[in-house]
């Protein structure tokens, strides 16, 4: 079950100088970003993250739930503020096994059968989170929820995706869209409303823009005069 | 250690069996430990982590940090409690610099040249402390202290090259619990057998050729048997 609805309170509390970088950020699954939204910082603005880690812990629907899980490493600091908020036990999720002292993929202590909500500071294309659904069901638990606090949105639609996204099998929460954040920000003046249809057009098909230098071009103009904007080195690459 | 710390590690060790692993494992510098301090597994206990986070809250505030900075993975858990507790900002720094997006070690934000206190579960050799230490410099953050829950005072660690750079460095560190206290402790309070401490200093003296000492690796297998028999007669 997905539940969704723009978390204005969430959204309020990204919208600091910092959050959006602007460049040429290159990542292998999703090609080159014009904007990234930087959820790390969130989590060193200690009373941005307290309020992320409430929002995310009424996502954890009591009592159903005895464990919180995260993926290392941007994952671990919403998770382990989320599982204090909502007192909840914490594991964390190595992307390699330790090959030293005891080999494993999950840290923590948990008996087979508990309930597991993993939270995360985003999800994109759910891949990761099939991952790590799989590796904490072959541990002997069952996870009931997956909880982030930014949904990048791309080809939500797609069939690849609907496995979590219309799932009856877990609570799958998101607090913020991203394309809902950028049309937020625009309407509040955070940034030109120019460069919310940029970012907008970018989410729906991020290959596709990406192939066609204007839109790099026009994007450059625009998001030069952002004063809400921070600019990555390769913004000069444009 | 002092009767908060005491009353620490008895609630760590009471709550959980598998937090006094009892070996033989390999470790990440290829020796053979012969048991260890689990503290990761109190990260699954929200009491715990808070309980932690407390009892060092007013040493943390007195280095006057910038930052909170977690060692990644094992140190962020009791960092961003340390963080939520004393409302200094938190970031984490990793081994290895991230190769794409914002090609950053150090994950958050901080004004540069910020002063933290690096967090993280153990210091042995110091050789992780070194790496994070020198990719948080080159991000502009500036490590003056190091907090751990726990480390070793085997002449091993002691006088390895890592510690000695640290020293020059002026990096002072800190940490709740010594590995041969928490033995002594436990050996007094009659939870693990009474040649625990000789085992240890034995592996510390010299964790990577011990082993092959036939006498030692004998009374460490009879150890091994003492402890499963003081176990299970509790």
């Amino acid at each position: 079950m997905t539940s969704y609805t723009f978390n204005q309170r969430v959204a309020d509390v990204l919208l600091f100088k910092g959050y959006f970088i602007a460049g040429h950020l290159y990542s292998p699954r999703v090609g080159y970003f014009p904007v990234y939204p930087e959820s790390r910082r969130v989590f060193s603005i200690t009373s941005k993250l307290k309020l992320v880690a409430e929002e995310l812990s009424k996502t954890i629907v009591p009592p159903n739930a005895d464990l919180v899980a995260s993926r290392e490493a941007a994952g671990i600091p919403f998770g382990v503020a989320t599982a204090l908020e909502a007192q909840k036990g914490f594991l964390y999720l190595r992307k390699e096994p330790k090959q030293y002292i005891a080999s494993r993929i999950i840290e923590g202590v948990f008996l087979p059968g508990q309930r597991v909500v993993i939270v995360d500071d985003a999800v994109s294309r759910t891949h990761d989170k099939k991952t790590a659904i799989d590796q904490l069901t072959a541990a002997g638990l069952q996870v009931v929820g997956v909880s982030v606090l930014l949904d990048a949105a791309y080809g939500v639609t797609d069939a690849e995706q609907a496995w979590l996204r219309q799932s009856s099998e877990y609570q799958f929460a998101t607090l913020v869209r991203w394309d809902d954040l950028m049309r937020y920000a625009a309407e509040k003046k955070f940034i030109s409303a120019a460069l919310a249809d940029i970012v907008v057009a970018w989410i729906a098909d991020p290959f596709r823009w990406s192939e066609d230098a204007e839109n790099w071009q026009r994007f450059k103009a625009v998001a030069a005069r952002e004063p809400n904007v921070v600019f990555d080195p390769s913004f000069k690459e444009i | 250690m002092n009767q908060r710390a005491q009353n620490l590690l008895v609630a760590c060790y009471t709550q959980d069996p598998g937090f006094f692993a009892v070996g033989p494992f390999e470790s990440s510098s290829g020796t053979i430990v012969p048991f260890y301090f689990e503290f990761r597994k109190l990260y699954s206990d929200p009491k715990a982590v808070r309980r932690l986070a407390n009892h060092t809250a007013q040493a943390i505030k007195k280095m006057r940090p910038q930052v909170v900075a977690g060692a990644a993975d094992a140190g962020i858990p009791l960092a961003m409690a340390i963080s939520l507790k004393t409302n200094i900002p938190f970031v984490y720094i990793k081994k290895q610099r991230k190769a794409f997006l914002a090609k950053t070690a150090v994950e958050g934000s901080f004004p540069p040249g910020a002063r933290a206190v690096l967090i993280d579960d153990t210091l042995l050799y110091g050789n992780t402390k070194k790496c994070l230490i020198d990719n948080a410099r080159k991000d502009g953050l500036r490590v003056t202290d190091v907090l751990v829950i726990y480390e070793s005072g085997g002449r091993g660690y002691q006088q390895s090259a890592a510690r000695a750079w640290l020293k020059r460095q002026r990096i002072t560190t800190h940490f709740i619990f010594r590995k041969e206290e928490m033995i002594t402790f436990l050996m007094k309070r009659r939870l693990v057998p009474p040649q625990t401490l000789l085992i240890n200093d034995r592996y510390a003296e010299n964790p990577k050729t011990w082993v092959n000492n036939g006498h030692y690796w004998q009374d460490f297998l009879t150890w091994k048997k003492d402890y499963a028999a003081l176990r299970s007669a509790r």
